[in-house]
């Protein structure tokens, strides 16, 4: 079985935190990798460690020369990823006046790390990850309560633009809002051959999902409390598989307290889902909390469990991907 | 306004659109703890009279096209071509602020050397010095931050 958390092959791992680690800034590890990768035969791998109550940080990934092999992740430390809920683990909140994630190279991964965006000053729309490279991973990241304060420009969790092949896993975006009452959780624009498995849009002002121009390959994503759950713009759209019907009602564990996994009493989402540990493009076996799907999967990001919130999972060992 | 410490890049790595010596890579607010890398492999400068917009402004990346408007750039998916837009020549930190900085000490990533921060010195970006360098333009940036200027003088 395979674990959405892949590795890279010859990883150089260093580590972010407070100034016991190597880096206290993504943007210096990022200036120190961005190297010809592929060359190297060495992928670079920064591991964070929740070492303050959160990181006011952003990062713009963009030079490294990157293949399937060789490439460069950002994930939490053992131990210190979110636990499936906002503002959890090694987090990021950021104040500037930038996305806080984005991927402009290829092959980058993201990995289970909670964000959350304020604007107050800015000229452009704003995004928790912003992708526009090819090839790229977000998996098992959470953007949560982000505001945009200035007038007529947007929120977004995840805004993936010009970036075809990118696979989005166990991802959840909650509570996108500006100051013109705008607020998306996932939109793709402009790209090919997305893949969106196991996601999660919530309480978003304008839209859960939107594509724009595009088409998206949607399996086991849920949507609930946005002001429209699936919205198309222009040509593409979404091309599901057992997800959430529009206006759907899944029951939380504790929505009021920003605790998205699936309530015990839940019809909706619960064991409704397809395996997809066979999928023919992502194969994978393991929810939000690093806990196997299965034996049904659900819809959403979250395989319920009485430990929900609980990491049970240590991804990287054993990894048949490696 | 606020106080700030930026990592400054050290030396030129060989591809065009990598970092080169003088880039502005990061900043965080002053007093900061930098780790153990960041250390050995930036120069730490402190600088005050600059907001956290502006400074935001100085990490952008130089984009295809230069001067364009950020929306701009988003909506047309412009390719980077240089790490950073702005850099704080190191030349004119030796020229301006700190005669002793030895710029070969500096460059040498293998050294710990961070003169500035050691010595208390903070650059004040209101006065009328030219320290942060548009690379598309050439021209300098000073004084509240909104005036442009031809020069490379020093303070």
């Amino acid at each position: 079985m395979a674990t959405c958390r892949r590795t890279a092959t010859n990883e150089n791992i260093s580590t972010y935190g407070n100034a016991t680690r190597g880096y206290t800034s993504l943007s210096t590890w990022e200036s120190a990798t961005d190297n010809d990768l592929v060359t190297a035969t060495q992928s670079e791998v920064l591991e964070c460690y929740d070492d303050e109550d959160s990181f006011d940080d952003h990062v713009y990934l963009s030079g490294a020369t990157s293949n399937s092999d060789y490439f460069r992740i950002i994930r939490p430390a053992i131990d210190q990823g979110n636990d499936g809920t906002p503002n959890s683990g090694f987090n990021i909140a950021n104040t500037a006046d930038f996305n806080v994630f984005s991927l402009g190279e290829d092959y980058a991964q993201v990995q289970d790390i909670s964000v959350k965006s304020t604007i107050t000053s800015s000229v452009a729309h704003r995004s928790g990850f912003y992708v526009s490279g090819d090839s790229n991973s977000l998996i098992g990241c959470i953007v949560y309560d982000s505001y945009h304060a200035v007038a007529e420009l947007n929120m977004q969790g995840f805004l993936l633009n010009n970036a075809s092949n990118t696979i989005v896993v166990d991802c959840a975006s909650i509570n996108m809002q500006s100051v013109s009452g705008t607020g998306f959780g996932f939109s793709f624009q402009a790209s090919t051959s997305m893949l969106m498995y196991n996601c999660i849009s919530v309480n978003n002002k304008t839209f859960g999902y939107r594509s724009y121009n595009t088409t998206i390959i949607a399996k086991n994503c849920c949507a609930s409390g946005n002001g429209t759950d699936w919205e198309v713009q222009g040509s593409g759209g979404f091309t599901k598989t057992t997800c959430t019907a529009e206006g759907a009602n899944p029951t939380y564990k504790d929505a009021a307290g920003n605790d998205f996994h699936l309530a015990s009493t839940d019809t909706v989402c619960r064991d409704n889902g397809t395996d997809l540990s066979g999928d023919a493009t992502f194969p994978f076996d393991d929810d939000i909390d690093g806990e196997l799907w299965g034996p049904a999967w659900s819809i959403g990001f979250d395989q319920f469990s009485a430990d929900d919130g609980i990491w049970t999972a240590n991804p990287w060992a054993d990894n048949p991907w490696e | 306004m606020a106080t700030w410490e930026v990592a400054i890049a050290v030396c030129d790595e060989t591809e065009v659109h990598r970092k080169k010596e003088g880039d502005i890579i990061a900043f965080k607010p002053a007093p900061w703890n930098w780790g153990r890398k960041e250390i050995d492999q930036y120069l730490i400068v402190t600088v005050e009279g600059i907001t956290q917009s502006e400074m935001v402004q100085l990490c952008r990346p130089l984009y295809e096209g230069g001067d364009e408007d950020e929306t701009v750039i988003e909506n047309s998916n412009l390719n980077i071509i240089g790490k950073r837009k702005h850099k704080l020549p190191l030349d004119t930190l030796a020229n301006g602020w700190m005669p002793t900085l030895d710029l070969e000490r500096v460059r040498d990533k293998k050294v710990q050397y961070q003169p500035l921060k050691e010595s208390g010195i903070t650059i004040n970006a209101t006065e009328e010095v030219a320290i942060f360098q548009n690379k598309f333009t050439g021209k300098y940036k000073y004084k509240d931050f909104k005036v442009f200027g031809d020069g490379g003088e020093g303070k």
